[in-house]
C-alpha cells in the first residue's frame, strides 16, 4: 500500500500504549492492528478525526505517501 | 434464516428421494441397454420397429442423453455444497463463487446439447426436424446455467466489496 500509516512513532512519543489509543478511539486493537501493519484499504474521515484528536497530531503527522517500487 | 433452511430441506429431500435412485438406475441402464436394445425405446421415445436398425446410434445418443442426467444431478450435488456454505453464513466463500460457475457452465451445456440431441433424435429416428420456439425446457436450462454464471461473478464483486469494507478502519 502506498499510503504508510506511522502510528508506532508517535505513539512511543507519546508515551502511548495501542490498546489505550483504540479505547479513546474507539476502534478494536484488532483494526488498529490492521491500521498499523498497512493492511487497511481504507479510512474514515471520523476515525482519521479521532486519532488525530487523541494523539494531539496533524493527519500528515500520521499519513505518509511512499512510492510503491 | 428460515428460507434458506426450507430450502435445503427441499433439495436435501430431492437428493435422497431422486437423486440417488436415478443414479443407480442410470448405472443400472447403462448396461442394461447394451444387453437389451429393445430398452433404448423408454430413452429415445420410439417403437423398436424405428430404434433396431439403428441400435448402436440409438445406443450412442441413449449414452450421451445419461451421461447429461449425471452432469445435471452433479449440478444438484453443487447446488447442496452450496447451501451448506449459506448455512454457516459463508457466502462469499471463494467455492461458492467457483460452484456457481461450474454449475452454470455445466447447466449451460447440458442446455445446449440437450436440445442438439433432441432435434436429432427427431431427425435420426423420426425422420421430422422440429426445433421448439418459446418456452422450451431446453432453453430454460441455458438461461439457467447462464443467470448462475453471471451470480458467480456478482458474488466475485461483492467479496471485493467486503473484503475492503472489512479492512475499513
Amino acid at each position: 500500500m502506498a499510503i504508510r500509516v506511522n502510528l508506532d512513532r508517535i505513539l512511543a512519543e507519546r508515551g502511548m500504549k495501542s490498546y489505550e489509543l483504540a479505547e479513546i478511539v474507539g476502534i478494536t486493537t484488532a483494526n488498529l492492528s490492521i491500521l498499523k501493519t498497512g493492511k487497511a484499504k481504507a479510512m474514515r474521515f471520523s476515525t482519521l478525526e479521532a486519532i488525530c484528536k487523541a494523539l494531539d497530531c496533524q493527519p500528515g503527522a500520521i499519513l505518509e505517501y511512499v512510492e510503491d517500487l | 434464516m428460515r428460507k434458506l433452511v426450507i430450502l435445503k430441506s427441499l433439495i436435501d429431500f430431492v437428493w435422497i428421494v431422486t437423486c440417488i435412485p436415478a443414479i443407480a438406475l442410470l448405472a443400472f441402464f447403462t448396461v442394461y441397454m447394451f444387453i437389451e436394445p429393445k430398452a433404448l425405446e423408454l430413452i429415445l421415445n420410439t417403437d423398436k420397429s424405428v430404434v433396431a436398425p439403428f441400435s448402436m446410434v440409438g445406443q450412442l445418443f441413449a449414452l450421451l442423453f445419461i451421461a447429461l442426467a449425471f452432469v445435471s444431478i452433479y449440478c444438484l450435488y453443487l447446488f447442496r455444497k452450496t447451501l451448506r456454505y449459506f448455512q454457516r453464513v459463508k457466502p462469499f466463500h471463494s467455492d461458492v463463487i467457483a460452484n456457481f460457475y461450474k454449475i452454470g457452465y455445466l447447466l449451460t451445456g447440458v442446455g445446449v446439447l440437450t436440445s442438439l440431441l433432441v432435434v436429432i433424435v427427431e431427425l435420426v429416428f423420426k425422420g421430422t426436424f422440429k426445433i421448439y420456439l418459446g418456452l422450451s425446457p431446453y432453453l430454460m436450462l441455458l438461461c439457467l446455467g447462464l443467470f448462475f454464471m453471471v451470480l458467480s461473478e456478482v458474488f466475485k464483486i461483492a467479496k471485493v466489496a467486503k473484503e475492503e469494507n472489512d479492512l475499513t478502519v
